[in-house]
């Protein structure tokens, strides 16, 4: 799946938001990609825009999203229909509210699996037992049975990632499919991921705020910044030389055992919130490094080999050596 | 489940006797004098005294009370002041034909109504959102004796297309003679295969059915719209969507489910206020209900009539209410009943 220069805004009391302005984000059959950035960086939008699930107030302005060699936004709703969960599914944040409070789980699940494998609901019962008995729940047919309340946010999420694997789709789309689960639990639906990672031939985009967690599963890493791609690589690269002064930053967020409480770098300054697109670099006022040609000229994407894509000037990823305490001028 | 019912149908009881004992109180503090209701307009002195204490209103009131209140467990309701009848009796006469109009308005209501908020919903700010906002407005704030009379205006006065009132012709009702099964013509005629009835009283029972309808209808379908707005913007709903469910299917099968719950306490509620309220309708369409009766036995101060009704009601709340929280425990399962 490729995105070309994919622009998104709001429509807002305030004006008109530009959430996302996309130049360019691939997705290879197979892989894992990791999606990360800041709270409001445009990882959701990305894959809702992908999805066309945008809430009303948001209009796509150009772009394009080619998946399977067609472009998804020149698709009608009625196409859109047999592309959704199926040949793209997607898990979302919050498995307490993404389930329906007033059916069991089976009664979607079932419902949707017979849709679209155009089969009967006999059949379909079946598969969402197998698929059930595949994210390792417990007495797959009770689950099927039970009403959400009834499950807790871990078995929830099971349920979810079963439903988005059931229709054996082309990408899955996990928006932060482990934040809302407590520590523990995380780390099992992470194992859950990587173990069923044989049974899974799609390519998976893999949302979240936490590094390591795309260090462990992630076979390439996209790091958003205020609606675009600064940088993207494979895991190794973003992790060893990364390339944009803001994966930099992010790399050295990540507290490490030994550190001493209360050196844990911060970066100053939030995503900016774009209402009037300048000329230059989104990240220009928070970055450590700028130089005056980031402020009027937007920097274009470069390839470093490898596939390694930085949106930066500098493009080496360096920061003074002082910044770890975070940068005050800034 | 079962048990839950018992311990509300006993709460109920409470209630029940708790209203009688208001009514039976409030009732008299308006001066009247029923026993010369009971005797006619030509009675003496020494007969409206004797009737006063054949019906026991010569006693301190809270002996009235113990009494009324010793028949009532009983099975007695009471005597008519004015219809010379068992209360029961007149209920059972009255009963039916405010029934058949209230049953119908509601159901015109809701079938109406919970379509529309539906709409209204899912075209939040369209054209169909507009009008169906300025009609459920419309729909509860006209007074109701001036819808009635402009619709008896339209059909009747212009178009002479339904009857101004009444529940039957005269000559179909001396024609055709039904047999009294649930007291409502319509469904007696339709079980008994007499069409001609059937038609007729079908006939006399749009307008005041529509009437009727009015508010409960413009409450339904703004408590739909506004219950459906906030589960559509739930998560679960953006889920359905990612995986290619169909619109329609959305919203009048996962959205429509949860967002129920008002719509139902708003049915059953207006359903037992418009069986208490119907006087001013059942007035204007010379419709004989309980609202008539009800009103009758107020002007006259026919205290066991007025109890009868209360209780009638009072009861009718409490049935409501608990069928209204069973409803809502089967519709979501995170309702507990224990
Ligand atoms: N309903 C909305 N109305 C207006 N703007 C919105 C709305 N939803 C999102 N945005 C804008 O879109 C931008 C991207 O939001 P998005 O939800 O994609 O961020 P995110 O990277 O997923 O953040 P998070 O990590 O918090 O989930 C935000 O900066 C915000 O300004
Ligand atoms: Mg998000």
């Amino acid at each position: 799946m490729q995105i070309r220069n994919l622009k998104v805004a709001f429509r807002t009391y305030g004006g008109r938001v530009q959430a996302l302005d996309l130049h360019r984000l691939d997705v290879r059959p197979g892989e894992i990609l990791g999606l990360v950035g800041e709270t409001g960086s445009g990882k959701s939008m990305t894959a809702l825009s992908i999805l066309r699930l945008l809430d009303r107030k948001a209009e796509v302005q150009s772009g394009e999203i080619i998946f399977q060699g067609e472009d998804l936004l020149k698709k009608t709703e009625v196409e859109m229909r047999t592309i959704r969960g199926r040949r793209i599914t997607m898990v979302f944040q919050d498995p307490m509210s993404s389930l329906n409070p007033v059916f069991p789980v089976g009664e979607p699940l079932v419902r949707i699996i017979a849709a679209h494998e155009k089969v009967s609901f006999r059949a379909a019962r079946q598969r969402a037992i197998d698929m059930l008995a595949l994210v390792r729940l417990p007495s797959p047919e009770k689950v099927l049975s039970a009403y959400p309340h009834e499950l807790s946010g871990g078995m929830r999420q099971r349920v979810m990632i079963a439903m988005a694997l059931s229709s054996n789709p082309d990408l899955l789309l996990a928006d932060e499919p482990t934040t809302a689960l407590d520590v523990t639990i995380q780390a099992q639906i992470l194992r859950l991921i990587e173990e069923l990672r044989a049974h899974i031939n799609a390519s998976i985009v893999f949302i979240t705020h936490n590094l390591g967690v795309v260090a462990r599963i992630a076979d390439r890493v996209a790091v958003m910044y205020a609606g675009d791609v600064v940088e993207i690589g494979s895991t190794a690269d973003i992790f060893r030389n990364p390339g944009h002064p803001y994966t930099a930053l992010l790399l050295q967020a990540i507290p490490r055992l030994g550190q001493k409480r209360g050196t844990l770098p911060v970066i100053e300054g939030t995503v900016p919130v774009v209402t009037h697109p300048q000329p230059g670099c989104y990240f220009y006022p928070r970055c450590p490094v700028r130089i005056e040609r980031c402020r009027v000229e937007r920097p274009e994407a470069k390839d470093l080999g490898d596939g390694h894509w930085v949106a930066c000037w500098k493009q080496d990823g360096r920061l003074p050596p002082d910044n770890s305490e975070g940068n005050g001028e800034v | 489940m079962l048990r839950y019912i018992v311990r509300r149908l006993a709460l109920g009881l409470v209630v029940l006797w708790g209203t009688t004992m208001v009514t039976f109180f409030v009732a008299r503090v308006v001066p009247s004098d029923p026993a010369a209701r009971w005797v006619g307009p030509r009675a003496t002195v020494e007969e409206i005294a004797r009737a006063r204490q054949e019906l026991g209103l010569d006693k301190p009131l809270y002996v009235q009370y113990i009494r009324y209140m010793s028949d009532l467990l009983h099975g007695n309701w009471g005597t008519s002041f004015v219809t010379h009848q068992p209360v029961l009796k007149d209920i059972a006469t009255y009963l039916p034909a405010s029934l058949e109009l209230v049953i119908s308005g509601i159901i015109l209501a809701i079938i109406i109504g919970v379509p529309l908020g539906v709409i209204s919903a899912t075209h939040k700010g369209g054209l169909i959102d507009h009008l169906s906002r300025t009609f459920s407005i419309g729909a509860v704030s006209l007074p109701t004796f001036w819808m009635a009379m402009i619709l008896q205006l339209i059909f009747f006065g212009h178009l002479h297309l339904l009857p101004v009132g009444g529940r039957l012709d005269m000559s179909i009702q001396l024609a055709y003679p039904v047999r009294r099964i649930t007291g409502s013509y319509v469904l007696d005629s339709l079980l008994e295969g007499n069409w001609t009835v059937f038609g007729n009283s079908l006939l006399h029972l749009v307008l005041p059915a529509v009437t009727l309808a009015a508010y409960p209808l413009g409450l339904i379908t703004r408590m739909t719209r506004s219950s459906m707005l906030e589960v559509l913007n739930e998560d679960y709903i953006r889920v359905a969507r990612a995986y290619g469910v169909s619109e329609r299917r959305i919203t009048y099968w996962y959205a429509l489910k949860n967002a129920i719950g008002p719509t139902v306490t708003v049915v059953a509620l207006t359903f037992a206020y418009s069986l208490a309220g119907t006087f001013l309708i059942e007035a204007v369409f010379n419709w004989p209900g309980l609202g008539q009766y009800a009103a009758n036995a107020v002007i006259s101060g026919d205290y066991p009539a007025i109890m009868g009704v209360t209780i009638l009601v009072a009861a009718l709340y409490v049935v409501l209410n608990l069928a209204v929280d069973i409803v809502h425990a089967l519709v979501d399962p995170r309702i507990k009943t224990g």
